[in-house]
């Protein structure tokens, strides 16, 4: 029988072997590194000090840097469980035909790099950009709206790039909803809107709930398309770290900026699950 | 007029008919089976019917009042799914309840009628819990008391039993009739289960392709089969084809193979197909036709033999009375009471 028991791990290994390989081999080599020193004049010094920790944690400019880029997750996964989710419903009760359409409609961005889209972006919200320009000629504003280099425009961006993630998170909860309980719902004497906000929304928040997990990590972690739309006047936490990397080269900081955004994202998702599973505990087990 | 009237009502999706301009008229407090095979169109008329579906064409009254204005929440009907389709994120008695809190029933009255509800069903004490935590037969009676609660002027079932095991789903179907009986409500039930449609209604219409080939109590329909379709689905049959020898005064005198019989009823046509049922058919030692046992079924309460003989293939049940079985092989002679056999039109 002792075979059997070391079985699954046979099996498991090479998955396991390239996971620890790509990620969790990067992943302590950079929290070893947050904890080395570096100076203009020496470069990066091994040891162990807590510097870069204390400075990323108790300087205000961080805090800014942090602060903004949790709140920018939190809108983007806000607005896009908003659209997301009334998209995701509006997929399901299409025919069938429509639907795989549609799908591929919606997934269809995520085969274009998030580059590529981003440009796409500056191009349509750039000062001569095309949205600036309709908005002109029809006559709706005089002067275009500043929409590079704001957190608007970053927002919009970000959330065209991360609403597939949620449509797809809350998709999967309705293909396991019983299309009988909406029918159910209308012959008790619901109407459809009642209907949706009192039996499908509760029994579909387990995939918004998720769905806007997966987007506000990825928001959180965004870096192409805040420093492309954004720019150096918004700086997100990805860029930052970058930054001290590339331009600074002091690695130890960046490191130690990256170690925090993981540290505070996991916290927050950790947390955000106890409460979501807390929550809906009773009816989904 | 009829409580429930039903004209012409006719659906297609795609190139394909669903329903073919059904027409059935039920009268209040009746109880009536559609039965059918799977996609003879029953589920589509009863959703037709609880406005879940728009018909193509037809019309469904109830009370005299045309159904086709009416939205499926202002129809007060009241439907038991397949699934149950209880609403997982909701107690037992929130379930019940939210038929009456859509009617803004006062939370006072509603508990009172959530408790009789519960008693109705014999599910007293189960209020808090949630359907996951029932059982598949708690689950449906949950579904009924949820319909019934609402006082519904229908009541539709949709294949209510399917997913309970043997044992269960015969003893719901007593309980069901019962609870209809008691609060007397209209009640239309789909199902494939040819005994469950005996059992339970007061008339049984057979669907076949979209249509109602017959409709008639229980009984007249298992005895008096209108066609071939009606006497192979409910329960089972043995179709003789036959030429007519002789014919007068209520008699037929037919011949298949090289075997002649006599049997009730009266054709025009030259060659007839007879229904016989399988328990009808008994073994006898002299006389009779000819046949030998192909193989022996045992079912428990009966024996289910078939045969081989000169009208073909045959089908006979005889009750588990503790005798020997026959064996394999073994030459026997059949006959029939002269009632026994139908003429099926067509």
């Amino acid at each position: 029988m002792a075979e059997r028991k070391t079985t699954p791990y046979l099996l498991s290994a090479p998955a396991l072997l390239v996971y620890s390989a790509f990620l969790a081999a990067p992943l302590i080599a950079v929290t070893i590194l947050s904890f080395n020193t570096f100076t203009m004049a020496t470069g990066i010094q091994p040891g162990f000090s807590l510097a870069n920790y204390a400075e990323v944690l108790t300087d205000d400019y961080f805090h800014r840097i942090f602060l903004r880029t949790f709140g920018l997750a939190l809108l983007v996964a806000a607005i896009a469980a908003l659209i997301g989710t009334p998209e995701a419903y509006i997929l399901h009760r299409m025919a069938p035909a429509w639907r795989s359409a549609f799908l591929l409609v919606i997934l269809g961005p995520l085969l274009v790099s998030v580059l590529v889209r981003t440009l796409g972006w500056a191009v349509l919200l750039g000062r001569n950009g095309l949205i600036n320009s309709a908005l002109i000629g029809i006559g709706a504003i005089e002067r275009p709206i500043e929409f590079m280099y704001t957190m608007t425009g970053v927002v919009v961006a970000l959330v065209h790039v991360l609403v597939p993630f949620h449509v797809l998170a809350v998709w999967a909860s309705l293909r396991r909803l019983d299309p009988a309980v909406e029918a159910a719902g209308l012959s008790l004497g619901a109407s459809q809107a009642t209907v949706l906000r009192r039996i499908v929304v509760p029994q579909i928040m387990p995939g918004i709930l998720s769905g806007s997990l997966i987007v506000f990590t990825l928001a959180a972690s965004a870096f192409a398309t805040p420093s492309i739309i954004g720019g150096r006047r918004l700086k997100v936490v990805a860029m930052t770290a970058y930054d001290e990397f590339l331009n600074s080269q002091n690695w130890p900081m960046g490191a130690a900026i990256a170690a925090v955004l993981l540290a505070a994202t996991l916290v927050i998702v950790l947390g955000y699950n106890r409460w979501v599973e807390r929550r809906y505990a009773q009816a989904f087990q | 007029m009829a409580f429930l009237d039903l004209r012409g009502l006719t659906k297609r999706f795609g190139g394909t008919i669903a329903v073919d301009g059904l027409d059935l008229s039920v009268d209040r407090g009746e109880f009536v089976a559609l039965l059918g095979p799977s996609g003879c169109g029953k589920t589509t008329s009863l959703h037709m019917v609880a406005g879940f579906v728009e018909p193509d064409a037809g019309t469904v009254r109830i009370d005299g009042r045309d159904m086709a204005p009416v939205p499926p929440n202002r129809r007060n009907i009241g439907v038991v799914f397949q699934s149950y389709a209880l609403f997982p994120h909701m107690t037992v008695a929130e379930n019940i309840g939210f038929g009456m809190e859509m009617r803004r029933v006062p939370a006072a009255e509603r508990a009172v009628r959530i408790g009789e509800a519960l008693s109705l069903v014999r599910l007293d004490g189960y209020a808090g819990r949630y359907p996951r935590q029932l059982s598949g037969g708690q689950q449906q009676r949950v579904a009924l008391a949820r319909a019934l609660v609402i006082r519904p002027d229908l009541l539709l079932l949709d294949e209510p039993l399917s997913n309970l095991d043997a044992k269960l789903r015969e003893e719901m179907r007593v309980e069901i009739r019962l609870i209809q009986r008691q609060v007397n409500i209209t009640t239309i039930l789909v199902t494939h289960d040819q005994a469950e449609a005996l059992v339970m209604s007061d008339r049984v219409a057979v669907m076949d392709r979209g249509r109602i080939v017959q409709i008639d109590r229980p009984v007249q329909a298992y005895d008096c089969p209108a066609n071939a379709f009606v006497s192979n689905f409910l329960g089972r049959a043995n179709l003789i084809r036959a030429a007519v020898v002789n014919r007068g005064q209520g008699r037929l005198c037919l011949r298949a193979g090289t075997s002649e019989f006599e049997i009730d009823g009266s054709t025009e046509a030259d060659e007839v197909t007879v229904s016989i049922r399988p328990e009808r058919i008994g073994f006898v030692e002299t006389g009779g036709i000819a046949a030998r046992v192909k193989v022996s079924l045992f079912m428990g309460d009966q024996w289910l033999y078939r045969l081989d003989s000169d009208l073909g293939g045959l089908t006979v049940c005889a009750p588990n009375a503790g005798g020997a079985r026959i064996a394999d092989g073994a030459p026997v002679r059949l006959a029939w009471p002269a009632d026994a056999a139908r003429v099926l039109n067509g």
